[in-house]
Formats: C-alpha cells, sequence, structure tokens
C-alpha cells in the first residue's frame, strides 16, 4: 500500500503556463518497505483477522453481564431486551452488548488517533516530514506495532502518516458497524471491537514516536531522570500554570516560552494526569500533581493561577472549578472547547487582560505557541491579584459545614466508591477528623457527593480540608517515561521470559478508578517486583507507583532499576505509550524467536499467547480508552485482570478450564492436536479484590511453551502467593502440572498429594500454535 | 412499588427486585432444597451474621462458595467453604449452566452476600439474563434492582434485625 499524494492550487503562473483550479494527483508513493518476508495480512481489515478472533474467542467466550436492560441508541427504543427478547431492530441483548464494547473501543481509539493525528500534524508543520525517527540506542525495530501491521519501517515523521491514514480509515469502518440495522452477531461485534484494539495499539505508537522524536525525549533509557511527584513539590510562592490532559503540545510550548523569556526558575509548571507524564518527558522541571482524581481537588487548593487543558479525561467541569478561585482555563484542542470564544487570532496581552478583568473566565486557543505566550503571562499577571485564593474551607468554615450535616446519607449513594461520608461527618461533628481524612485517598474527585448534598455542603472540600496538613506535604518521585525497550534488553532477558526462568512481565497500567485507594498499584506492584517479574507501567498507574514511600523514604522508582529485566520497574510514558509494552512482546517474538513481524500479525499473536508470560493489569480502569488497549493487548494474546469497578465495561473473556476441548492446540512439530491446560486461563478478567487478583495474576503468566524450569519457578509463585493471599493451596494446580519434572521442589510434598487425588496424567509439552498453517510437518 | 436501588443511578430496566423482608426470605429459603451461597467482600457488621447463615446453608446441604477475599476472612474462623471462586468466575460458571456440585442435586437458589455494590449487580444482571432458571436473591441491606429479591435499604441494626429474625426461624 502506498501513499496517495493529492495537491490543490487555486492559481499557478510560471512563464510557460497559466492555470486556474490547478490539481495534481499522484496515486501512489512507496513507503520505505520493510525488506524481509511479508506476511498473509499487511494493513488488515477485520475480515483478515477474523479467523484469528474466532479461534480467540472459541478458547475465551464472552462473559456478559448488561449494564442496562434495554437499548436506547435510535428511535425504534428504548427497547427491552432482557433475557433473550430482541428489539426492534432484531437484536438480542449479546449483540448489543458486543455492539457498546465495540463503541466503547472506537471511542477509545479514536481518542489516541486523534491525539496522535494532532501531533503529527503539528510536529510536521513546525519541523518538517523529516524529522528522523531514533527510538534509541539499541533499538532497531524502532515500530514494533507499526511493522507488523502495515509492514513498513518508518525512518522520518512523515512515514507516518500512510498507517494513520489506515488507523483513520479503519475506524470508519467499524464504527458504521455499530448503526442500527448492521452487524447482529455478538461475536462479530467483539471480532470489530478487537480489531478497534489492535488499530489502538498501532494508533498509540504513532503518537508516541511522534513526541519522542519531535521532542527528544528520553530513548529506551532505563535511567530516565526521576520526576518530583505529589502535591508538596510545588512551590506555592511562585505563579503556578496547571496543564491537565493527554497532549503534550501546549504544555511543551509554554516551557519553551519561559525557557525563551528566562523565566524558567520564577513560574512553576506542573500537571495532572498524562499529559504530566509527557511534560516530564520533555523538560524534568515539570512537576507531576498525580492523576485524574486530583484535579479537582488540587483545583480547589487555590494553587494554580492559570488551567491548560488540552484533550481525554479532563473534567467537564473544570471551567466552574477555575472560576470559584479566580483562575482563568485556556482551552487547546478542537475536542474540548468549554464553549469558550475563540481568541487564537486576538492579541495575547489583550487576552492576559481579559483573564486579569475577570471578565474572560476562558479562551480557546488553537495555537500552541500562543498558548505558551498567553499562559506564562497571566500566571505571572493573576498571582499577586490571586493570593492563591483556594476553596478549600476555612478552619471556621469547615466545622459550620460538617454541623449542618443531618446524615441523610445521600453523599454516600451517589458515591462511585460507596464512601462512608455520613459517617465520618458524624464523627466530624464529635471533634474526630480522622475519618474525614481517611476519605482522601479513597475519594475519586468526582463531586457528585456535592450536588446531591440538600445542605449544599462541600463534601469535598471537607474531606481535602481534613487532609490537607498531610497532603500538602506529599512528595514522591517517578522515573520519566523512557518510551521503547531496546531490542539489547530484549535479547538479553527474552531466552528467561520464554523459558519462564523470568516469571512473568507484567504491563500495570490504567486509570485512577480503584476499588479502594492508590496505595493498591504500589503494593501489587512490590510483591511482584520482589518475586523477579519485569514491570512495565504507564499513565496513571505510573503516577500512583511512585505514590508511596517505603521506611527509608524511597519510592518504588528509586528502590528497583528502571531497566527491562527481572525486578525492573519501567515507565514506558503516558497512555499512548502503552504502545510499547506491547511493542516488547512482539519484539520477543521478533528477535528471540526470530519470527518475521512484517505483516504477519496472527503468528506474532499466537507466539505470544502461548509463549511470553506476560499479563496486563488495569486496576482503576475506567475509560473507554482503557477498553480498546485492553482489547488491543487481548487480540496480540495478552490476558488483563481489571479491577471490579471493571464488571461495568460489561464483558470478560473467560476460559473454562474444565472443558479440555477449549485447550487443543496444534503442535506445530508433528500436527496432532494436542492439550496444554488452561493457559493462559482467561483473556479478560474483572477480579473483585487484590487476595483475588495478586495470585490470579501469577497463574496467567503461565504459558503452554515454559520450559519445565520455568514452569517450576511459575507454579512456585502461584502456590505461595494462594497460601498469602486467599490462605489456601490451590485446588487447581493439577491443570498446569505437566509431568513430576514441573513440580516445585518447595512444595513437592503438597503438590504430589494434590495429584494423587485427580486422575492425573502427564501431558507432553508441545510446540503449540492455533495457527495449522504453521505445522512444520502435518499430520499423515 | 419499586424500590430505588442503593446506587440511585443503577436503574437497569423495567424488571426489578421486589422488597426482600424477613418473612418472605425465610419461606424463600425453607422453599429451597439446594441453595448456593456466594459470599464476596463484606462489611465488618455483617461478619456474625454471616457466619450464622453460611452454617444454616451448610446444615441444610446447601452449597458455599468463598470468593478469595471472603475465604481470607474466615480462615481464622476455621469457616471453609466448598469452593474457592472468584466473583466473576462463579457466575461466569452459572452463565454458562453450571448448576450443581459433583453429588449433589441442582441449586435452586442463588444467594449473593457481599462484594462490592457495583459487582453484585453486574453479576446479577448476568444471572438476570443468561441464566433465566435460577432464583436470585442479594442479602446485603444494599437494594440490588437486579436480583427477584433484595433488602430495601434499611439502616444496619435494621438489617441486623431482620436477619436475625431469619436466622432463628431457618
Amino acid at each position: 500500500m502506498g501513499r496517495k499524494i493529492k495537491a490543490k492550487m487555486g492559481k499557478l503562473e510560471i512563464p510557460a503556463l497559466r492555470a486556474e483550479d490547478f490539481e495534481i494527483s499522484i496515486g501512489s508513493l512507496v513507503t520505505t518497505e520493510l525488506d524481509e518476508v511479508s506476511g498473509p495480512t499487511p494493513f488488515p481489515k477485520v475480515e483478515d483477522l477474523r479467523g484469528w478472533d474466532f479461534k480467540l474467542l472459541k478458547r475465551y467466550p464472552m462473559f456478559y453481564a448488561p449494564f442496562t436492560d434495554s437499548c436506547e441508541l435510535c428511535t425504534f427504543g428504548k427497547c427491552d431486551l432482557t433475557a433473550g427478547k430482541r428489539g426492534a431492530c432484531g437484536i438480542d441483548t449479546s449483540a448489543q452488548q458486543g455492539r457498546i464494547i465495540l463503541l466503547a473501543c472506537c471511542i477509545g481509539v479514536s481518542c489516541h488517533a486523534a491525539h496522535g493525528r494532532h501531533l503529527l500534524d503539528y510536529y510536521i508543520e513546525k519541523y518538517g516530514r523529516n524529522i528522523p525517527i531514533s527510538m534509541g540506542e539499541g533499538v532497531n525495530i524502532e515500530a514494533p506495532v507499526t511493522r507488523l501491521v502495515c509492514g513498513i519501517k518508518p525512518e522520518t515523521i512523515g512515514d507516518l502518516e500512510e498507517p494513520m491514514e489506515y488507523v483513520e480509515e479503519q475506524i470508519t469502518q467499524l464504527l458504521a458497524a455499530v448503526h442500527t440495522g448492521q452487524e447482529g452477531s455478538a461475536l462479530d461485534f467483539e471480532s470489530k471491537a478487537l480489531h478497534a484494539g489492535m488499530l489502538d495499539l498501532l494508533a498509540m505508537e504513532l503518537a508516541d514516536i511522534v513526541q519522542i522524536a519531535a521532542l527528544g525525549f528520553p530513548k529506551a533509557d532505563p535511567e530516565a531522570p526521576l520526576i518530583e511527584l505529589g502535591y508538596g513539590v510545588i512551590n506555592v510562592e511562585k505563579p503556578v500554570i496547571l496543564c491537565v490532559g493527554h497532549n503534550v503540545a501546549p504544555g511543551a510550548e509554554i516551557m519553551d516560552y519561559l525557557e525563551t523569556m528566562g523565566q524558567e526558575d520564577n513560574i512553576e509548571v506542573c500537571a495532572i494526569c498524562c499529559t504530566a507524564i509527557d511534560m516530564s518527558r520533555y523538560r524534568k522541571t515539570a512537576k507531576v500533581v498525580g492523576s485524574m482524581s486530583h484535579q479537582l481537588k488540587f483545583i480547589r487548593s487555590g494553587v494554580p493561577d492559570v488551567v491548560v487543558v488540552d484533550e481525554q479525561c479532563i473534567r467537564a467541569n473544570i471551567p466552574e472549578e477555575a472560576a470559584k478561585i479566580g483562575a482563568p482555563v485556556i482551552a487547546t484542542t478542537a475536542k474540548v472547547c468549554y464553549g469558550f470564544p475563540d481568541m487564537t487570532e486576538e492579541d495575547p496581552d489583550k487576552i492576559v487582560e481579559g483573564f486579569a478583568s475577570g471578565k474572560l473566565p476562558g479562551a480557546v486557543i488553537f495555537d500552541e505557541e500562543k498558548v505558551g505566550e498567553v499562559a506564562v503571562k497571566t500566571a505571572l499577571k493573576l498571582a499577586p491579584l490571586r493570593q492563591k485564593k483556594k476553596t478549600i474551607p476555612s478552619d471556621e468554615e469547615f466545622k459550620e459545614f460538617i454541623d449542618l450535616c443531618i446524615e441523610c446519607g445521600r453523599c454516600r449513594r451517589v458515591c462511585p466508591n460507596d464512601l462512608k461520608i455520613p459517617y465520618a461527618m458524624k464523627a466530624g461533628k464529635e471533634g474526630d477528623y480522622e475519618p474525614l481524612a481517611k476519605l482522601f485517598d479513597h475519594c475519586l474527585g468526582c463531586l457528585r457527593c456535592e450536588q446531591e448534598c440538600p445542605k449544599d455542603i462541600p463534601i469535598m472540600g471537607l474531606i481535602t480540608k481534613a487532609d490537607e496538613r498531610r497532603t500538602k506535604t506529599l512528595k514522591f518521585k517517578m522515573r520519566a517515561g523512557r518510551g521503547a525497550i531496546s531490542d539489547v534488553e530484549i535479547r538479553a532477558v527474552g531466552s528467561a521470559i520464554v523459558l519462564g526462568e523470568i516469571p512473568g512481565v507484567l504491563g500495570v497500567v490504567g486509570c485512577m478508578n480503584y476499588p479502594e485507594t492508590e496505595q493498591d498499584v504500589p503494593n501489587l506492584i512490590r510483591e511482584f517486583a520482589r518475586r523477579r517479574y519485569i514491570i512495565t507501567t504507564s499513565g496513571c498507574a505510573a503516577m500512583d507507583t511512585g505514590w508511596q514511600l517505603n521506611e527509608e523514604g524511597q519510592c518504588l522508582y528509586e528502590e528497583y532499576p528502571g531497566d527491562f529485566d527481572a525486578s525492573g520497574i519501567v515507565n514506558v510514558g503516558s497512555c499512548v505509550s502503552n504502545s510499547n509494552i506491547a511493542g516488547a512482546a512482539i519484539k520477543i517474538a521478533a528477535i528471540f524467536a526470530r519470527r518475521p513481524l512484517k505483516n504477519n500479525f496472527e503468528e506474532i499473536a499466537d507466539y505470544i499467547l502461548h509463549r511470553v508470560g506476560a499479563c496486563g493489569v488495569a486496576w482503576g480502569a475506567m475509560s473507554q480508552k482503557a477498553a480498546s488497549i485492553a482489547t488491543g493487548f487481548n487480540r496480540i494474546g495478552v490476558p488483563v485482570v481489571i479491577g471490579p469497578h471493571g464488571s461495568k465495561y460489561r464483558r470478560s473473556f473467560m476460559g473454562d478450564k474444565d472443558d479440555d476441548s477449549k485447550w487443543q492446540v496444534f503442535n506445530a512439530r508433528t500436527g496432532e492436536k494436542t492439550y496444554i491446560g488452561p493457559a493462559p486461563e482467561h483473556l479478560l478478567y474483572p477480579a473483585e479484590s487484590l487476595e483475588e487478583a495478586v495470585p490470579l495474576i501469577a497463574k496467567l503468566c503461565i504459558r503452554a511453551n515454559d520450559t519445565t524450569k520455568g514452569r517450576q519457578i511459575k507454579l512456585a509463585h502461584y502456590v505461595d502467593l494462594h497460601k498469602r493471599y486467599i490462605g489456601t493451596f490451590p485446588d487447581d494446580i493439577h491443570y498446569f502440572v505437566r509431568s513430576e519434572s514441573d513440580i516445585p521442589k518447595t512444595v513437592m510434598h503438597e503438590i504430589q498429594e494434590h495429584l494423587a487425588k485427580f486422575d492425573w496424567k502427564p501431558t507432553p509439552i508441545p510446540d503449540p500454535t492455533l495457527l495449522e498453517r504453521l505445522v512444520r510437518k502435518p499430520k499423515t | 412499588m419499586s424500590v430505588t436501588p442503593w446506587q440511585i443511578a443503577n436503574v437497569p430496566g423495567h424488571i426489578v427486585a421486589k422488597k426482600l423482608k424477613a418473612e418472605k426470605l425465610v419461606e424463600i429459603l425453607k422453599e429451597s432444597a439446594h441453595p448456593l451461597l456466594i459470599v464476596g467482600k463484606l462489611e465488618d457488621y455483617e461478619l456474625e451474621i454471616a457466619k450464622t447463615f453460611i452454617n444454616k446453608i451448610k446444615e441444610k446441604d446447601g452449597t458455599v462458595v468463598f470468593t478469595p477475599i471472603a475465604n481470607k476472612t474466615f480462615l481464622e474462623d476455621g469457616i471453609k467453604p466448598d469452593m474457592i471462586l472468584g466473583l466473576t468466575e462463579v457466575t461466569s460458571k452459572l452463565s454458562r449452566g453450571w448448576r450443581n456440585v459433583e453429588g449433589k442435586e441442582s441449586f435452586d437458589l442463588l444467594i449473593y452476600f457481599g462484594g462490592y455494590y457495583y459487582h453484585q449487580s453486574q453479576m446479577l444482571s448476568a444471572i438476570k439474563h443468561y441464566a433465566t432458571d435460577l432464583k436470585k436473591i442479594s442479602l446485603n441491606r444494599y437494594h440490588q434492582p437486579n436480583a427477584d429479591y433484595s433488602f430495601a435499604n434499611p439502616r444496619e441494626q435494621r438489617w441486623l434485625k431482620e436477619m436475625k429474625t431469619v436466622l432463628e426461624s431457618i
């Protein structure tokens, strides 16, 4: 597939020619083709990988838990779909669940694709198409997902236009299938959702490559700098600019402007959400406030003098909250305009004047450089005027508000985490503020409690106030996102991962919708890091990884190295950097096993599913992006564990370990159908608690092709974690013991006793594949 | 008249749970020959009731499933389930047609007790749509519209009183 070129000129005059409405089209320019044998699926359409999807879905069928009983997507409805009923269009509830999931995945991939498209267009316009792509020392496979899906080797950011166009075109096709009267099968909806997930891996990779190449982010650097994180790292004596969102371009321009004006020491630039991660990849002086749940809590603290928003996961009520502290809002992309006037063409000083007078609460500026200038000038002008005006109650107000509470309990019943606010308020009335303070870490910062309160008590404000003394001093560290995993690192650990000696690679990613607190994330990571698992992380989870200190006052990033090796904790970067985690799994197949990448999705996914002991963990998954990312990892053969809020995504992919027919593969050596056991057992699973999740994660790192030594190590961890977290010996261990040699010596007696209770027989270790075409010696 | 769900926006559709009271619960439990009790994460005030209730279910030859966190909770008391399964795992098995443990009759009643409200709600929804032959109740005080019967959000003390009445009657 080549790139089409079309140019149009209103008027062309050269000595030999005069033309009007002149248009030239070039059918195709061949971009940088990858010099290797092509697999069967270049730029795959959904139908090209449908066969692979159906193989996955046969082994891991959907388990649906509908969020609602009806469909209200068209004017036939509402249609009741309860328990087998069909809607007016003929759709049943299973297909409807698949349809909604496809929609969610389309939203997710669209966000990353639109984000990537903006970065691509912006930096091509600013620096040209020829910015070279280099992902770091020792990185030869610079774009593993792009090579796998599109078969090209991009050399400059201009080469990313073609795969980006492919993503955009495919999203349109997928979204069309959601329309009334299109797809009617749950299986096919899920196949399309898996396709959207794969496109998301590609879109994220393109976006991350652009920003790494254009902005000089750390490149596969295990020793990327440690970045300051937490409320306590912000110098509140200075004017403060707060950026919120995911798109680094405006934030980078702010820092550039500061440097140009020599003001970098006079103004604090901090950020929340993935913008924070990417700004700190650009300049290590950028400070990270925290994950998404801190947006309104931090704004109410009065610290920011101006708020700059870009895109994704930005709270819709930031303008109202910022207005209360007298901080203007600058919107910078067409995706989030908040109804503000477009001031792109206005003189920056006039905009600042409008902000300072209070007449202009916010503005849209579609010019990133101008955003830099306006944000800096506004912070300087407003800081002395605002005097850090905050909306967190004073000591007196705090007590008065608590006394207003009638303990009706409505706040609790709208709280996503069912927080026991009435109990804490009652304790507060009696002078005990500790229960209120303890809610801070559990609070998602959504404000549903406040809008429900019949007494208009600013409940989140009270929670923030109660814990203010502690939160103001919170200081942590986060390693800056390093981007890719280098080929050298993959070469060094590929064998240990595939053979099972490194028990697993975890991708701890996603949002902050935790069932309890963000401490779940560092607790989980610590458990696996000390067991020599490789931990990769990104986004909100990467920030929360740093949100805990050990007894020596170190955070996890200081305690463990940043390289892709046993016990390493690797922050790849923001949401779009998740592609580097998928990229690492792909590279293991390509570098260690020498499997060809070019247009060869099925074979690589089949390899990862059966050989690479990787498991995704999105403990606080909230967004549609998290849904599409997880679904992309699923398509490429990586199981994902999500937290209990993830049950609201409506769909899990669940294996049935008791059904032997589901665990049959081809032995690539002989062509025989062979039983491999339930490894990995599930593809997408919402766990209730860490007690369930931790042993499950260890179990989901088990792969069919583990060596006996590797299987021993994995089973030893599984047994130990099961005992520690659940309190018992796992009763399903017999499914995972293929031969006596698989049994870890430390629990040999217990396992042998367990096996004796079952009709356990040894099973062979095949060269497993679901793809018959990969059988080297067909059965005769 | 229907009851407002505990999490008030959790309105699934027009088929919603009926209000559960002690007398009705006693009646349902007495009618059931082979109940399946699924115990998830519990709150402190529910623990003593849960211990007694679990024993009652065992006495009537019911099946008790603990989720991993519930198993950890009851470990020190020496209370053991028939099976340990995740909340999602057991519900998925039921939606696939799992109806009995080896050597026992088919379940004729599902009792969900514990787990985060929203997680239990989703699991009850799966049963509502895909295991329509099973009667399902939620034992927590928080109203679950996707059950067939669920308490109507009584306060803790009221719920404890109701449950004590139930335990004395079965």
